[in-house]
């Protein structure tokens, strides 16, 4: 791989909850520290440092509701609470906007042919929904980003691979009926997990039907678990659909040693994932993809977890990726509950994919 | 004399999710709870004609006009086997059958006001309104509210239902099943969201595409008494209402929002129970002829089963009667009247600009 870009702003760290709250902008202060490493020292030259403006108000309303933002504007003045699990302390909108316009940077650089590959070390605030925030979700800077390239470039199709431990609800609810967005989603088991959205069974309605595809992980699924779902369902999808450009999305925290869920991903773990999802975009897409790289609630994992998903995006020589946290590997009964997951997850998605 | 229905089978009783549940099919669904304080009513015996139906099940093909194949499958998979699902409801064995059978009541009790046969009528049911197309929860498999709306659409063509949901939490399932049409306007008076289940239902939540103005939100801080109540439906639910002009009124409800009810922090007594479906029914008797359904109506204590479904036929038929409080009203209750007023200025505020009344 050549030239890649990174997408970042210093005031990203604006984007903080407050005291208490597990969303500190802190998850944003080792930017030095990675790109400092030797492994990417040896290839400064390949990689783009870009600074994003802040998405417009035409995109953002393009993609929620009028009567949402202007409730959003109203609580980014004051102050307030939009769910209970979810502050706006003043001015977090503004951060919240460079986010998305960080991510629509990232796109425009890919469907203008300027680079191929583009990571955003942004945010995935995936549980905000057509008019519905939360899960520390304001707006949905991918949905955003979507609606923007949707609207200034002749895309059709647009993949949305969600690796967060939790479901991207919000994406979901965006285009839940939108058979030009394919939105394939990773996660935690939502019985045991919040949002308590993204059952296998829930695919999409409408003409969406078979344009979202959950596989919910018992707690506990690692690494090979993670493999296996690619290998087995989003890898023959994704190539299926044809997307003009692949969206990758997800914070750390399906991380063995990140506290907000209780799945085991190693950092080679993450290192692998970003491979498959490399490779998919190689092949489903002419490498045109877009990784919304966000943080983790364990400030520690951040740089290793970065360090080696960027080389991967690099495709840089494998290295030493830091003090990284061996994966906890399933037992054989979690192994056959992946395995069971992803044949019940085919049989439903069979009549609407040839390739499963 | 007035002639109204009761769809009610013994088998409802069969609704119940075990010991430490507040959902009891026997405290719930008991018919003698809850009908015999009515039919011994001296004054409604002699204005009234009280029927009974027995509805059968819905068909699968009625469920799956509004769910999809994959989420029937699933809740075909939890009636025989029993399990979960989601994290507030666990499925009995026989969770469907017995949810079938609401739905039916509800066809039926539709079908009842719809061809004449009596007044109004009552579906004496625990809905589903917190279950949407693929997706189930608050202790609801399918939305028995919104296959019947479908089927007032399909078979008998009806394109501008109102739906009233006055239940203490949103009925948020029914409201994104309807999210993106004008043919159903689901009103949804409720406790404020942020301190209650579904976490939906905010006043900016105002539906979608085709949709934009059909989802009305009314969502009232804790503590809100009769009065708050009667203001809301006074300001915004009635005018609206009124613009919309139904061709029927569903109200979907119980008697959810009462003092008593520890689940939420309403505060509504019998008579603030039985003004509000006053008001609903009202809108049907100047709108489409009279033509009202009540989806729910239960008690969650059997105590409260009778009077509470006594207000709710009285208010459907504005008729005035004595209501005796089983329990006594707590004397001290925060004054919630500016956050009232605050709350329905700001559905005021959002609403006005999708409803020509409110402006």
């Amino acid at each position: 791989m050549g030239k890649i870009a990174v997408v970042y702003h210093d005031d990203f760290t604006k984007y903080d909850m407050g005291k208490n709250h597990p969303f500190r902008g802190g998850r944003y202060q080792c930017f030095d520290e990675v790109f400092s490493h030797e492994i990417l020292a040896a290839r400064k030259d390949d990689i783009t440092f870009v600074r994003p403006k802040p998405a417009g108000d035409e995109a953002i309303r393009a993609t929620h509701g009028n009567d949402y933002i202007d409730l959003i504007e109203a609580l980014d003045r004051d102050g307030g609470i939009l769910t209970l699990d979810t502050p706006v302390p003043q001015g977090i909108y503004s951060a919240a906007k460079l986010f998305a316009g960080a991510n629509i940077l990232a796109g425009r650089l890919v469907l203008e042919g300027i680079r191929q590959r583009v990571v955003v070390l942004g945010l995935g605030a995936h549980h905000a929904g057509y008019d519905f925030g939360g899960g520390f979700s304001i707006i949905n800077d991918i949905a955003v980003m979507i609606e923007y390239l949707r609207s200034n470039y002749a895309v059709k199709k647009i993949a949305v691979i969600d690796f967060d431990a939790h479901c991207g609800d919000g994406t979901q609810d965006i285009y839940y009926f939108d058979p030009g967005v394919l939105c394939i989603d990773i996660h935690q088991d939502p019985l045991t997990i919040f949002p308590g959205w993204g059952f296998s069974y829930q695919i999409g309605l409408g003409q969406g039907l078979g344009y979202t595809i959950n596989l919910p992980f018992p707690p506990g699924a690692s690494d090979r678990d993670f493999e296996l779902a690619f290998s087995e369902i989003c890898v023959p999808v994704v190539k299926e659909f044809q997307p003009e450009i692949l969206v990758a999305t997800g914070s750390l925290d399906a991380h063995s040693g990140d506290p907000m869920s209780g799945l085991n991903l190693s950092s080679r773990g993450y290192l692998q994932l970003m491979k498959s999802i490399c490779n998919m975009a190689e092949e489903a897409c002419q490498n045109k993809m877009v990784l919304i790289l966000g943080g983790s609630y364990n400030l520690q994992l951040v740089p290793e977890v970065w360090l080696a998903s960027i080389a991967a995006v690099l495709e840089a020589e494998p290295g030493d990726y830091g003090n990284s946290i061996e994966s906890r590997q399933g037992s054989e009964s979690q192994g056959e509950q992946a395995v069971n997951l992803i044949g019940s997850v085919k049989e439903l998605l069979k009549t609407y994919w040839t390739s499963l | 004399m007035k002639r109204i229905g009761i769809v009610y089978h013994e088998d409802f009783k069969k609704y119940d999710f075990g010991p430490g549940h507040p959902l009891r099919g026997e405290e719930c669904m008991d018919r003698s709870s809850a009908f015999d304080l009515l039919e011994n009513h001296e004054l409604l015996k002699n204005l009234t004609d009280v029927r009974f139906y027995e509805p059968v099940g819905a068909s699968e093909e009625e469920v799956l006009s509004v769910h999809t194949k994959e989420y029937v499958e699933f809740v075909t998979r939890l009636n025989e086997a029993g399990g979960i699902i989601s994290m507030d409801t666990p499925a009995f064995k026989g969770m469907y059958s017995v949810a079938k059978l609401f739905t039916g009541a509800a066809i039926l009790a539709e079908k009842l006001v719809i061809e004449g046969e009596v007044g109004k009528s009552f579906a004496f049911t625990m809905m589903g309104h917190h279950v949407g197309a693929d997706f189930g929860g608050g202790f609801g498999a399918i939305n028995d509210v919104a296959i019947s709306i479908h089927h007032l659409r399909r078979h008998y063509g009806l394109n501008r239902i109102l739906v009233v949901d006055y239940a203490a939490n949103a009925g948020h399932g029914t409201e994104r099943i309807f999210y993106d049409t004008s043919e159903v306007l689901c009103i949804d008076i409720h406790q404020d969201p942020l301190n209650l289940y579904p976490g939906k239902g905010f006043p900016e939540q105002v539906g979608r595409g085709e949709g934009k103005g059909y989802t009305v939100n009314v969502s009232l801080p804790p503590y809100s008494v009769d009065e708050h109540y009667i203001r809301a439906l006074n300001e915004i639910v009635l005018p609206i209402a009124y613009e919309y002009r139904p061709e029927i009124v569903i109200a979907v409800g119980l008697n959810g929002c009462h003092f008593t009810v520890q689940i939420n922090q309403l505060m509504l007594t019998l008579h603030g129970l039985k003004e509000t479906v006053r008001a609903l029914s009202t809108i049907s008797n100047d709108t489409c002829r009279g033509r009202f359904v009540n989806i729910g109506g239960f008690s969650l204590d059997r105590k409260l089963s009778g009077p509470g479904f006594l207000a709710t036929v009285a208010g459907a038929l504005d008729i005035e009667i004595d209501l005796n409080e089983p329990y006594e009203m707590p004397e001290t209750i925060p004054d919630v009247s500016e956050d009232v007023t605050e709350a329905i200025e700001s559905v005021r505020d959002i609403q006005r600009k999708y409803w020509r009344c409110l402006q």
